[in-house]
């Protein structure tokens, strides 16, 4: 196939999901012409729904998703990986899983959907550790809002729970009632703790909202809500294309192009599944990959004029990587049945441990209940111990109604040397490197994941918890994050504080990449936040020029 | 996207309210619901009522509710006249007497001659027949105004855009009299002289009488806000673009006679009638219409196409109407646009219970009832057993023979796989619905057992919407405009075939190109590679 | 817990006779019919029509592939159940006869040990199956993963037809498949009573899949 003409539009944007599909939106809805290129393909919800009946290892939440050959993602967090080749003494701590197609991974997450604390955004000001964004919580929040509208988020009354970032506005819907293990959990933690449960800000729909249906708790948040009343980013692609947004699958970039005072960005070129090359001009560009391939894209695009790669003056492209690793436990719960796993996933967190002045020595976090539907994992269990029949069944169902899982989500911190470069040996049918990430868990997480620990042996003992199972190591919580840094030094950073590279004028990156750290809540609110500030600077740019 | 509905909602409720109706907040609370389940949770229940944005509402503030009450309005209050539960059986004999009782108490003479009433009754009066008429309905496009107009009306011989019937003098009907507004309101002709499009159905309102038409009239330029904004003009094809040729239509068109008396002391019978007739006007719909578009009097109720979705026989029929639906039944689908087991109320229906019945008393649902469920039998071609006696629950193991696929396969799946992979979540495996029928059963469901299938179609491509009292009734629609799943017309012509066939009357043969002619929206965005 | 847990109901009545002919064929038809073609005919519809269901009466008819009836036999025993779907039941066995060449032979030969004692219980059984040949123990952990998970040569062969959600249905839907209707999940399930029941086998290491 000859490559077709050259297109073109105000704004180009890299990537489908929640973050470029959403800038795409609020663009076309404002008359601004905007070519969307995913590297993926067009998928659509029924074939996930049986592709997840259809699998046998049901906790594997990237099974559902078997990657095309063009656009490979990786295939499970397993290391050594077919794709993303982590090394490093915690390598199995950097093993993050996403997707790559129309929408993005927001298929599969559990719709947490957590503001930053004002704190999150000024680490190094107010505890001298990592660094301070180039923007305040306050710089944030209508966009914020206008995220939490997008997506419809249900959340508690400000005024009842204060989860610490500040509102002006009520959650769009109301919080989710909880479920009967959650419930006892809270209960428990009122009655026997300092600490306090708190209703998680959701993007999952507790009324109709947005032509979607209210949650029935299926529990499948994680790989694939079968009924859409959780968000996700084909949402937005529908609204987008809707509003005039043109949206082209299977559309590989591999090359970013600048003029010759490399100050601005001219075009990009991408590969068609047969490797056939296209060229995209534009105004403005966003590059909205998420953050691995954002990272790798900039440095797969190196050339004369930028040997390091492009947006990458200061060398840290691809460094900084972060995660929120994690401490993961399963044990037997001697009390009350609980049967974990009736409503949705993850609804109730302990909170007592975002933020603190012990943030000056090791980092912060927040801990997970999660309601997982336990029957699959108590059969196998019970079958391995050798039970049969009745026996076999009187099992399934005490393991089935007395397993609790608890996982934490722990604050990194921005460290160059942990670091994102290209695979020298491992390349896609494109010819395009995988990327290989170098992951040393920072001394700040390590005390930060001790601290957790001992929390937990405190919470299994208040359970009368017995046959505790440690998930060997650190757990991954795939939100890497870092790997084109914030900062108001273009010497130390990649973009500034409106997401804008400090290297080419035109080219802008919407991505959990640009985080500067990366706090404790799940980090997509705050990437579509960021987007949709993003997509107020073009407009203002593009509009009134 | 809600706004509109809650708005208008809210709005009937503020009318409705003034008829002495007390009635519940529109919006759905998880924690009521939660609390209506078996054990109520203590800390989610503690969860004070969302802060909805939605609530505050323009004409209900103009709606001066129910401030000043008096005997007239207490004739509407709702009494301990709550439809019975669904375990107990309610005998004819007294429900009979239960909707007798309710509504007419100080009725002294039905047929006297109306009494002059004060001016907050008149309004409180004409409200409530706003409501009862429906009014809003047409008059009102989705996210527009209230009664401003501009929703379009498919009709065989093109869109009729509803006017503004706001008090607006230029825009709306302000400059219109008491008379003119009667003369448009039951004779179809406008204050300029020329004929309204039958689609406004004069041919009911006809029957109302002076002075329910003096109310209403008082109620739209007293509280009614005007608006001044007009829509844009019916364009029809010949000849019905001749609004000169309605002259002619309106001659030959059968008309309801006018009552007489006070609408609000009529007998149950009476009273239902006038509200079936001169108010709901179910026949505007629900009769078949002959060759001039004329309601055909001798099939009234008997069921007609509406282009798209098909209001069904609703006669007494046993096999082809309601026969078999008791009066609590009816009065329960009215109220809540559901009843278990039997049906759900979606497209126009569902608007006509979100926007109208479901805002009536008690005794006039009791009345509406017990007058339908006499009107005379008629068969049916194409129901010939009870629409909702089709169809028992599916039981078959999910036997799997393949593993998953890779995400770009989007190959089309057969009948049984769509409704595996788009309905079983909801409606179960076995359709049985959800436990608390908030998603209803698939057998015994008038949609899927009726002979027509055009209604399931109808319900798969645009889902339902429906909100009456605090439910908020929600199925996604799967055109190609559904943000859950877009299903192409073999899909869906492949799903209906399933469900008929499993929990209906049999395969009905559905077409991709009969799916194609109904869905009447842009084509699938997405998948592109359907059908390749 | 009940004692008798409730079977897959069957709806005998709903058997046309062509279907009734359609199932003594699949009876009648050969082993490799049952592992190759058993996975594509019995699909849902299909399965719908095939008859029977229910195997109460395990026909030796001549040329059927017997040890196919004989997991039948010995899949209840080691469930402790009565009955048991025939549908699921096939295409179970054709996925363990898939997944190892031994294992149509360990079949037969727990059906024998099955018919050598008077067996009360499944996990009398078992711990005799163990002790006859401790290979049988791979054999007794397929059967019983494929009954009770759903999945057999590492293949989802049923997913919420599994016994585990059969068992567990006061309580909990399998994924994706709640019907209880919004916020269901605020109401208390019911307790479950520390088991008292003993393994029958030697216990195995237990491996989590990783995801």
């Amino acid at each position: 196939m000859p490559s077709e003409q050259t297109l073109s539009a105000d704004v180009v944007i890299v990537g489908s999901g929640v973050a470029g599909s959403s800038i795409a939106n609020e663009l076309a809805r404002a008359g601004i012409s905007v070519i969307v290129l995913e590297a993926g393909p067009r998928v659509d919800r029924q074939h996930f729904v049986e592709n997840f009946r259809n699998l046998e290892n049901k906790p594997s939440y990237q099974g559902p998703f078997p990657a095309v050959p063009w656009a490979r993602h990786p295939p499970n967090q397993i290391t050594p990986n077919d794709y993303l080749h982590t090394s490093g003494p915690n390598a199995e701590a950097y093993q993050q899983v996403y997707l790559r197609m129309m929408g993005g991974t927001t298929w599969h997450w559990a719709g947490c959907a957590w503001r930053y604390l004002p704190s999150d955004f000024e680490l190094k000001t107010r505890y001298g550790q990592g660094r301070d964004w180039a923007l305040k919580y306050e710089d944030l929040e209508p966009f914020y809002y206008q995220a939490e509208v997008m997506m419809g988020v249900c959340g508690p009354d400000p005024a009842k729970e204060d989860l610490g970032s500040p509102r002006k506005q009520p959650y769009p819907m109301e919080a989710l009632p909880i479920s009967y293990a959650a419930q006892q959990f809270r209960k428990l933690i009122d009655e026997k703790t300092p600490w306090r449960v708190v209703h998680e800000p959701q993007a999952r729909n507790t009324r109709p909202y947005d032509s979607r249906p209210t949650c029935e708790g299926h529990n499948n948040c994680m790989p694939i809500c079968p009924i859409g009343a959780m968000y996700n980013g084909s949402y937005s692609v529908y609204h987008a294309e809707a509003a005039g947004a043109k949206f082209i699958p299977n559309a590989v970039v591999y090359k970013i192009e600048r003029d010759s005072a490399n100050k601005r960005v001219t075009g990009v070129q991408y590969y068609d599944p047969d490797k056939n090359s296209h060229r995209v001009t534009g105004k403005y560009f966003v590059i909205a990959a998420h953050c691995i391939e954002t990272a790798k894209l900039l440095l797969v695009s190196a050339d004369e004029q930028s040997p390091d790669g492009v947006a990458n003056s200061s060398g840290h492209v691809g460094r900084n990587m972060m995660d929120h690793t994690g401490v993961q436990v399963t044990f037997i719960s001697g009390d009350k049945a609980l049967w974990p796993g009736r409503g949705p996933l993850e609804t109730n967190v302990i909170d007592n441990f975002r933020d603190g002045d012990w943030r000056n020595e090791r980092g912060a976090y927040l801990v997970h209940m999660v309601d997982d539907n336990q029957v699959d994992f108590a059969t196998q269990m019970a079958i391995s111990k050798g039970y049969v029949g009745r026996e076999l069944e009187e099992q399934i169902r005490y393991l089935s109604s007395h397993t609790v899982r608890l996982f934490s989500h722990n604050e990194a911190l921005p460290d160059p040397d942990n670091r994102l470069t290209l695979s020298k040996t491992n390349k896609d049918i494109l010819g395009i490197p995988h990327p290989d990430v170098y992951y040393k868990l920072p001394e700040y997480t390590v005390k930060s994941c001790e601290h957790t620990r001992k929390v937990f042996k405190e919470l299994i003992g208040l359970m009368h918890g017995t046959d505790e199972e440690w998930t060997p190591g650190y757990f991954p919580q795939d939100h890497p994050s870092g790997s084109t840094i914030m900062g108001t030094d273009p010497k130390d950073s990649v973009v500034d504080g409106h997401c804008r590279t400090h290297d080419h004028e035109n080219l802008f990156i919407a991505s959990s990449s640009v985080f500067s750290t990366v706090g404790t809540g799940n980090i997509t609110l705050t990437v579509a936040a960021l987007a949709l500030r993003v997509a107020d600077t073009l407009k203002k740019e593009l509009l009134h020029g | 996207m809600a706004d509109f509905r809650t708005l208008l909602c809210s709005a009937l409720v503020a009318g409705t309210a003034l008829a002495g109706v007390a009635l519940a907040p529109v919006a759905l609370s998880p924690a009521a619901l939660a609390q209506s389940a078996d054990k109520p949770a203590d800390k989610p229940a503690a969860q004070p009522a969302p802060a909805q944005p939605t609530v505050p509402a323009p004409v209900a503030e103009e709606g001066k509710p129910a401030a000043g009450s008096d005997a007239k309005t207490s004739d509407h209050s709702p009494t301990s006249q709550t439809p019975a539960p669904a375990g107990e059986a309610a005998t004819p004999a007294n429900s009979q007497s239960a909707a007798t009782g309710a509504a007419m108490a100080p009725a002294s003479g039905t047929n006297a001659a109306a009494q002059p009433e004060s001016a907050d009754a008149e309004l409180a009066r004409g409200a409530y027949l706003a409501t009862a008429a429906d009014c809003v309905a047409c008059h009102t496009k989705p996210g527009g105004k209230p009664f401003a107009g501009g929703l379009k009306i498919a009709t065989p011989m093109g869109d009729v855009v509803a006017t503004n019937i706001t008090p607006d003098p230029q825009h709306g009907i302000g400059s219109y009299t008491e008379a003119d507004f009667e003369n448009a309101l039951r004779h179809g002709v406008r204050k300029d002289g020329s004929y309204l499009y039958p689609v406004m159905p004069y041919v009911s309102y006809a029957g109302m009488t002076d002075q329910d038409v003096k109310a209403l009239y008082a109620w739209f330029m007293h509280v009614v806000k005007p608006v001044a904004e007009s829509p844009e003009e019916t364009n029809l094809s010949f000849p019905a673009s001749l609004r000169s040729a309605m002259m002619a239509w309106n001659f030959v068109a059968s008309k309801e006679t006018p009552e007489t008396g006070d609408s609000s002391t009529y007998d149950t019978l009476r009273r239902g009638r006038y509200l079936a007739n001169a108010l709901e006007h179910c026949g505007t719909c629900h009769t078949p219409r002959n060759f001039m578009l004329s309601e055909k009097q001798d099939h009234y109720l008997a069921g007609g196409s509406l282009g798209t979705w098909y209001a069904p026989n609703v006669t007494s029929s046993k096999t082809g109407g309601i026969g078999d639906w008791s009066e609590d039944d009816l009065v329960a689908y009215l109220r809540s646009g559901h009843v278990a087991g039997r049906a759900q109320a979606a497209g126009p229906m569902a608007e006509a219970v979100e926007h109208s019945t479901s805002h009536l008393t008690d005794a006039d649902l009791h009345a509406l009832a017990a007058f339908i469920l006499k009107v005379a039998p008629m068969d049916d071609d194409a129901d010939h057993t009870a629409r909702d006696a089709a169809g028992k629950a599916a039981e078959m193991p999910d036997i799997r023979t393949k593993g998953p696929q890779r995400i770009d396969d989007l190959a089309e799946m057969d009948g049984p796989h769509i409704y595996d992979a788009n309905c079983s979540a909801c409606h179960g495996h076995d359709g049985a619905g959800t436990k608390d029928h908030y998603v209803p059963s698939l057998f015994n469901n008038s949609t899927v057992g009726a002979g027509r299938p055009g209604n399931l179609i109808m319900t798969i491509l645009k889902g339902v919407d429906r909100t009456a009292g605090t439910e908020h009734a929600f199925m996604p629609g799967f055109d190609g405009q559904s943000n859950v799943q877009r299903l192409s017309d073999a899909e869906i012509a492949a799903l209906t075939n399933y469900i008929t066939a499993t929990f209906g009357t049999g395969d009905h043969q559905v077409t991709p190109e009969l799916v194609k002619s109904l869905r009447k929206d842009t084509p699938v965005v997405n998948p592109l590679a359907k059908g390749k | 817990m009940k004692k008798d847990w409730p079977c897959v109901p069957v709806n005998l009545q709903n058997v046309s006779p062509n279907a009734m002919r359609m199932a003594r064929l699949m009876r009648m038809s050969r082993r490799d019919m049952l592992m190759t073609g058993m996975g594509a005919a019995v699909t849902y519809g299909v399965a719908s029509g095939i008859a029977g269901a229910e195997e109460t009466q395990p026909s030796p008819a001549s040329g059927a592939d017997p040890v196919a009836t004989q997991f039948m036999a010995v899949s209840r025993l080691l469930t402790d159940r009565p009955t048991l779907d025939l549908r699921i039941g096939n295409a179970i066995y054709a996925g363990i006869v898939q997944s190892s060449a031994d294992r149509q032979a360990q079949i037969s030969k727990l059906h024998d040990l099955m018919g050598s004692g008077q067996f009360t219980s499944a996990s009398a059984f078992a711990a005799a199956a163990e002790k006859a040949d401790p290979a049988l123990k791979d054999v007794i952990h397929d059967i019983m993963t494929g009954w009770y998970r759903g999945v057999a040569d590492g293949k989802v062969v049923v997913y919420r037809s599994a016994l585990m959600f059969d068992i567990t249905k006061d309580a909990i839907y399998p994924k994706t498949y709640a019907t209880g209707g919004p916020f269901y999940w605020t109401t208390q399930p019911p307790e479950v009573d520390r088991p008292t029941g003993h393994p029958a086998l030697s216990p195995s290491k237990f491996v989590v899949e990783p995801t």
